[in-house]
């Protein structure tokens, strides 16, 4: 997978938006498996999440 | 830079059994040939060579099988392979030679087949992009520019056009990942949980809803939600006519209660209950040693000693007699004196012979009492298993009104399959339970019997018989079980469902689950809100990733734009009708249309848009074609290009503006040019023009197609005149020797020209040119050299000559003579050999 069509990709994104983490992630890890180096991004969007719901909970 | 720098050809197309050699001295070379002289042949060799094809088969779809054995020249003699080779430099200044044979020829129905050979090895077909000769997508992979490809794309589809591009265009590293990003909205979409789904039914009840809803919005905290659980528990209690107590638990045991009592009075719902099966360890290899070994101490003993052992150590026991120095009192018989030191000591002595039985029997009776336990535990455990509707006598079923024609009324006809196929099931469990229940329960009685009466063990053999039985049993009970647990289900979830509506409880199931696990609860609460959110922003980042991916397009679009209007303008500046864009058809993103500015004013501001197909004329569209192939070859990283006469012989204008600002920015980009063409004009032009870059000149000719074409080197122009002269000089017709005559003058001129250039060169005009003595005769030329040819005393003596015997030719009376016109080609040769 060329790189350069997802920085160009990235340039487009707003910073620190979840799309933007997503191919910051794809272009860091450019020879992983989609799967795991996409997947780990949700996830721990998804922790950060659960802590934000419930701020007196422990998550 | 990975460049051409010789080129070798035989038998390939036009070319025949003689192999030809093309040297490429610079990066910049232009071939001469008349129509039909090979110029074509040429091209395809490289695109040959590159891609063991020849793209105008592709191109010409309907005509394919009319290019059945193309490939080889049709004079060659079988036994002369036909290949292309080629020796590229490579940046690190080194040659690696690629070859490419052909194997077998195109067919009527199939492809032409060749080997790659690198360095004389064979190598695959990648190991050319290793070499930095990477391939453009087909059709038009090669960077090779002829008549029949440069009008591809205005002949294509326009989503074929797409294709031509799509390197340039590519985005489909975007697509995919796209569609990974996709795809994670299936990995995080799960289901709620069973907790909060059971939450969403209690909330069906009509007190606790206002105090449920609520928790399916937000989550609170985990003692908001014990509170509120509790709320909806004690007016779910009030509700259904009893007090609701204080404390949560408390709550919870009224609940279920209540729940019980009113499902009850519609069904024993309790009938349905089970508990898991333990596991059941049978008797370990240790438990059976144990046995083994009392069985075997015991032999060791006798009867009677055995029986006396109690009764020595009870007399042992008493105080002072184990260690009396003195006859005692028998304490049994109360014979007197009778108990002497020595009947002590035996008495003694006897005792400690029992020992190790003595340990053997109690480790027996431990490891009997464990298998009984074990058995009963057993016997319990299955027994607890069944539902109570089968552990029950009849009489219990009957008495609470459990009856399979109630089920039948309760869940309607449609459920009938269902409950036979929950009786069978509970039928082949019952007999599973039955045989498993009896052999336990036999196996705990002979366990128990050996307990009670140890003297009459003789071993563990009856016990492992009686497990291994009990083994299999057990495990068929476990089976039947697994296979019930569906088919109960299958009938308890609507029996459950029905009761409960009939019985008002609705819910109330649900609502004590949940109070159970409340802690369970809010997590899952947490769970779902947030993967809720996530859902929300991952769809958002999917349209931020679509809106992107079209800006990148966009982008690329905008960078083809530039590059090919980069090299429009330097072929036709300043035009009113120009080239505006390259860009996707609205609506098709796939579908590249070519949009013509066309503008009134010089500073085109007032340009209407239209396609060029419509507007552009055919030397338009030439150039047009020209600068999307220069675009997309040095996108993609094209080293050499070979262009087939890119310029029309009728576009002087444009022939010009080529010579000069494509082939100046080709050069300073570093790319290798190999220009084809039948033009003359051009071909002098840019002879002249690059000289100082020591352009190749190079001259293709087919004087026989049997011999193929063949090729001269044009630098060398004196020597091709040379050639001519020496063949005209052989015949015997006068006027064969008078145009000798003429063509030996022209040599000694271009002699001439080309000592005074090396000479101005020598001393520092790096611009000199043949072109500085244009329009100079002999007579002229002749003096200037002279001086220069200072190597013999007779060297300049040998150009005057050459000068008299050529002066004939001129005049139409006077022929020179064969002898003549040999000795002036035979000096010249020498002075061409001594002095450039």
């Amino acid at each position: 997978m060329s790189a350069s069509n997802l920085q160009r990709l990235l340039a487009h994104l707003k910073p620190e938006s979840l799309a933007a983490r997503l191919v910051a992630a794809r272009i860091d890890n450019e020879g992983g498996e989609p799967k795991e180096v996409l997947g780990s991004i949700i996830n721990a969007r998804l922790h950060e999440l659960k802590r934000k719901h419930v701020p007196n909970r422990e998550t | 830079m990975c460049q051409i720098a010789k080129l070798e050809i035989q038998g390939f197309r036009a070319f025949g059994a003689k192999r030809q050699t093309l040297a490429f001295p610079s990066p910049l070379a232009a071939v001469w040939g008349a129509n039909s002289q090979g110029k074509t042949s040429l091209a395809e060799a490289i695109e040959f060579l590159l891609t063991g094809q020849i793209v105008r088969r592709a191109l010409m779809a309907s005509g394919q099988d009319e290019f059945a054995d193309a490939l080889r020249n049709a004079h060659v003699a079988g036994d002369v392979p036909t290949y292309v080779e080629a020796e590229f430099l490579l940046p690190d200044g080194a040659t690696r030679k690629v070859r490419r044979t052909l194997k077998s020829d195109y067919g009527k129905k199939q492809d032409c087949e060749s080997i790659l050979e690198i360095d004389g090895k064979a190598a695959p077909e990648n190991a050319l992009q290793a070499l930095g000769l990477g391939l453009s997508q087909p059709p038009l992979r090669a960077p090779v520019l002829a008549q029949h490809t440069l009008g591809y794309l205005f002949s294509a589809r326009p989503q074929e056009r797409a294709t031509y591009f799509k390197a340039l265009l590519e985005v489909h590293d975007l697509e995919t990942f796209r569609n990974e990003v996709a795809s994670l909205q299936d990995q995080i979409k799960q289901d709620a949980g069973p907790l909060v789904a059971k939450l969403e039914t209690a909330a069906t009840i009509a007190v606790a809803a206002p105090y449920l809803n609520p928790l399916l919005a937000k989550a609170p905290d985990a003692a908001a939600m014990r509170d509120t659980l509790s709320t909806a528990m004690g007016q779910v209690i009030l509700a259904g006519g009893s007090a609701a107590p204080d404390g949560y638990q408390e709550r919870l045991a009224a609940l279920e209660a209540l729940l019980g009592e009113k499902r009850a009075q519609t069904f024993p719902m309790k009938a349905f209950e089970r508990k898991p099966l333990p596991s059941w360890a049978a008797p370990s290899a240790e438990q059976y040693a144990k046995l083994e070994r009392y069985v075997a101490e015991r032999a060791k003993i006798d009867e009677e000693t055995r029986r006396l052992t109690k009764l020595f150590r009870e007399a042992l026991a008493i105080p002072g007699l184990k260690d009396a120095a003195d006859p005692l009192d028998c304490p049994l018989c109360a014979s007197p004196q009778s108990l002497t030191p020595e009947r002590i000591a035996y008495i003694a002595e006897k005792l400690a012979d029992t020992d190790e039985f003595r340990r053997a029997e109690a480790d027996a009776r431990a490891a009997l009492a464990q298998i009984e336990n074990a058995l009963g535990n057993l016997a319990k455990g299955l027994q607890e298993a069944l539902p109570l509707f089968l552990s029950s006598p009849s009489r219990f079923r009957r008495a609470r009104g459990f009856r399979v024609e109630r089920i039948h009324a309760l869940l309607g006809p449609g459920a009938a399959d269902d409950i036979s196929a929950w009786l069978r099931a509970a039928r082949t469990l019952a007999r599973s339970y039955g045989k498993a229940a009896r052999l336990a329960e036999q196996l705990n009685a002979l366990a128990a019997g050996h307990a009670a009466d140890l003297d009459q063990l003789t071993g563990a053999a009856a016990l492992k018989q009686g497990v291994l039985t009990l083994g299999p049993a057990v495990e068929d009970f476990a089976r039947a079980l697994a296979d019930y647990g569906p088919a109960q289900e299958a009938v308890l979830t609507p029996l459950t469902a029905q009761v409960d509506a009939a019985s008002e409880t609705t819910g109330w199931q649900e609502l004590i689950d949940i109070a159970r696990d409340d802690n369970g609860l809010g997590q899952a609460l947490i769970e779902r809100s947030a993967i809720a959110e996530l859902q929300k922003e991952l769809a958002q980042a999917l349209k931020q990733i679509d809106k992107g991916n079209e800006a990148v397009l966009d982008d690329k679009f905008a960078d083809l734009s530039n590059s090919v209007e980069t090299w429009w303008d330097l072929l036709r500046p300043g035009e009113l009708s120009f080239f505006s864009a390259v860009g996707p058809r609205p609506g098709a993103r796939r579908t590249i249309d070519f949009k013509a500015g066309l503008a009134a004013n010089a500073d085109r501001s007032d340009a209407k848009l239209r396609d060029v197909i419509a507007v552009f004329s055919q030397s338009q569209l030439h150039c047009l074609g020209l600068a999307l192939f220069l675009a997309r070859a040095l996108h993609e990283g094209a080293r050499f290009i070979v262009l087939d006469d890119p310029i029309l012989s009728s576009d002087e204008d444009y022939r010009a503006y080529f010579n000069t600002g494509v082939i100046e920015k080709l050069g300073a980009l570093g790319v290798q040019v190999i220009i084809l063409t039948q033009c003359q004009k051009t071909f002098k032009d840019l002879g002249q023009r690059y000289m100082h870059q020591n352009i190749g000149m190079l001259q293709i000719v087919l004087h026989n197609p049997a011999e193929g074409s063949s090729i001269t080197n044009s630098a060398d122009d004196l020597e091709a005149m040379l050639v001519k002269a020496d063949t005209l000089a052989r015949g015997a017709h006068p006027d064969l020797h008078k145009q000798a005559g003429s063509v030996i003058r022209d040599a000694a001129e271009r002699f001439c020209k080309e000592v005074l250039v090396a000479d101005s060169r020598a001393k520092g005009d790096k611009t000199a040119s043949i072109g500085d003595h244009d329009g100079k005769t002999l007579g002229q030329l002749s003096p200037l050299v002279e001086p220069l040819l200072a190597k013999d005393p007779s060297h300049p003596g040998k150009l005057r000559t050459i000068g008299g015997a050529v002066n004939p030719a001129k005049h139409d009376d006077a022929v020179p003579a064969g002898g003549v016109l040999k000795v002036a080609i035979g000096d010249l040769r020498y002075l061409k050999k001594t002095y450039l």
